[in-house]
């Protein structure tokens, strides 16, 4: 067998550099990181192996493809069923190099037709005003010959639409602390780590400790807490807090002026939600048929800056853009109500 | 008589299901049986990934399986599909279909939950009728084949074919299997 270290120089040439990481120390290469593609053009791209199964699962990355010196596509694909072939491929661009992306383009496989390969829609943002000017709808065949390309005139709509929090905003505005709890996001890739790193985030946050996810995982599966499969029950959220001495109450049935008071209060909260409604908000056409909630989060703050629009503030390490993830209060009670507006609450 | 309606909405804050079903498995449309002259509820739970993407979210297989004496609303038994034979041909870690199926694809949210609280409303009828309480007429088993072909998704039949065969054999293939 081969033997990796941590970092790995895998290919060196004249385009470019990739190098592996094995970040898990179980001597399988499961971070790929490449710079430069071998067309010549700037960039970089990563690749994740997420379940640890050998598969590289998730890729990302950001190109200069018009080799003005600044990366202006960014892109994020997912091999969500870890078969080895991209289930979804999104990009987004800078077309007009004003600092915002314009350009959206999502490929998503259609495993329903055999005649199709992947599903796109692109939309494009002329005016700048974040809403989408044209756009199109287009198949790949599973022959590869060709795109069949449709248009109509739809708006885009953006999981990201809150945007995440400004840790600069005033302090009198904001319950909690936000900007220094956001210093210990991570994300959870493609796996059911959510209410462990809810719990990791926490303790971190408590003790100063500094704790690798794996370990912090490898101890939840020993003693039967979680599984990569499975994830965790909601009653066993709060188990490796316990393992860590962590002071801390589980309660159900809260509400938000006692989440606020807590947050107040200095301490750290882990909440279950609906994550439909926290990323696509109430989306008649995305949605799931799930009445229990499915995602553990941390709510780090709420700002009030906006009085009449007040946005809970998250650190969600289910979304690329959680960290200080922000959502309205409204969005937020709702998707909290399908997690029994269950709440774990830790002080130092 | 409310019976499967109650005890659906009641599933989320069960403290039995919270502490052995992970987060993100969600009950999905309950089959009736009976077992040893009881009337039985079976709940399947299964899990959705929502990918972001209109109507491509994956659809996971029936992974537990919970089974409720009506009208009682005693847990009577627990399964993990995984620890069973089945696990030799379902990989559960692997996506079976996609939501909105054809079927769906045109409700929106609130039409979807509409049409999941009348199939509800239809299981609590014949659930009266089985404990020997109302009359059924061919219009409302009519009515109930149409609800449940529509609303279950066609990946998850042969589970529930699987699971309740009676029920399955009634009212999805309407009697003609």
């Amino acid at each position: 067998m081969e033997d990796f270290d941590f970092m790995n120089l895998l290919y060196e040439g004249d385009d470019g550099l990739s190098f592996g990481f094995d970040t898990t120390g179980d001597n399988q290469v499961d971070t790929y990181i490449q710079l430069n593609d071998p067309t010549g053009q700037s960039g970089w791209m990563q690749g994740l192996d997420t379940t640890g199964n050998g598969v590289i699962d998730t890729y990302q990355g950001a190109w200069d493809l018009d080799e003005d010196g600044f990366a202006e596509t960014f892109f994020l694909s997912n091999d969500y069923d870890q078969d080895g072939s991209l289930d979804y491929i999104k990009t987004y661009s800078d077309i007009n190099g004003d600092g915002e992306f314009d350009s959206v383009v999502t490929f998503h496989a259609d495993n329903t037709d055999p005649t199709v390969a992947y599903r796109v829609e692109a939309d494009i943002d002329f005016t700048g005003d974040h809403n989408s000017d044209y756009h199109y709808e287009a198949f790949i065949p599973a022959d590869n010959e060709g795109l069949d390309i449709d248009y109509n005139g739809a708006a885009i709509g953006s999981a990201d639409a809150n945007g995440c929090f400004d840790p600069t905003t005033p302090e009198e505005f904001v319950s909690g602390t936000p900007a220094k709890d956001m210093e210990v996001w991570q994300c959870q890739g493609n796996t059911n780590r959510c209410a462990l790193f809810s719990q990791l985030f926490t303790i971190e946050q408590l003790t100063g400790q500094q704790i690798d996810i794996e370990e912090f995982a490898d101890k939840a599966v020993e003693n039967g807490w979680f599984s990569e499969e499975g994830g965790t029950t909601a009653l066993n959220m709060d188990k490796m807090l316990t393992y860590y001495k962590v002071d801390h109450d589980m309660v159900f049935d809260a509400n938000m002026e006692q989440l606020e008071s807590e947050l107040n209060n200095g301490s750290k909260l882990i909440v279950s939600v609906d994550s439909g409604q926290i990323w696509y908000g109430d989306n008649n056409d995305i949605f799931s048929p799930a009445t229990r909630a499915d995602h553990a989060l941390q709510v780090i703050g709420i700002d009030h800056s906006d009085l009449n629009n007040p946005m809970v503030i998250l650190n969600d390490s289910g979304s690329l853009s959680g960290c200080g993830e922000m959502v309205p209060l409204d969005v937020f009670e709702n998707a909290w109500a399908a997690g029994d507006h269950q709440m774990i609450v830790c002080r130092a | 008589m409310n019976i499967i309606s109650s005890l659906f909405q009641e599933l989320k804050h069960r403290s039995e299901l919270q502490a052995i079903i992970p987060m993100g498995y969600t009950p999905g449309i309950p089959m009736l049986s009976v077992k040893q002259d009881n009337l039985c509820l079976i709940v399947p739970f299964l899990r959705y990934k929502i990918t972001g993407e209109k109507d491509k979210t994956l659809v996971f297989p029936i992974r537990f399986v919970a089974e409720y004496l009506i009208p009682e609303g005693v847990m009577v038994k627990f399964e993990d599909l995984a620890y069973t034979p089945l696990a030799e041909n379902v990989d559960f870690s692997k996506a079976c279909g996609l939501f909105r199926h054809k079927a769906i694809e045109n409700l929106s949210k609130q039409e979807y939950e509409s049409l999941r609280t009348k199939t509800l409303e239809s299981l609590d009828k014949i659930a009266e009728v089985l404990l020997g309480g109302a009359i059924y007429s061919k219009m409302e088993h009519e009515l109930l084949c149409s609800q449940l072909q529509t609303i279950v998704e066609p990946s998850l039949w042969s589970f529930y074919q699987l699971l309740a065969p009676e029920f399955y054999n009634k009212y999805f293939t309407n009697g003609k299997d």
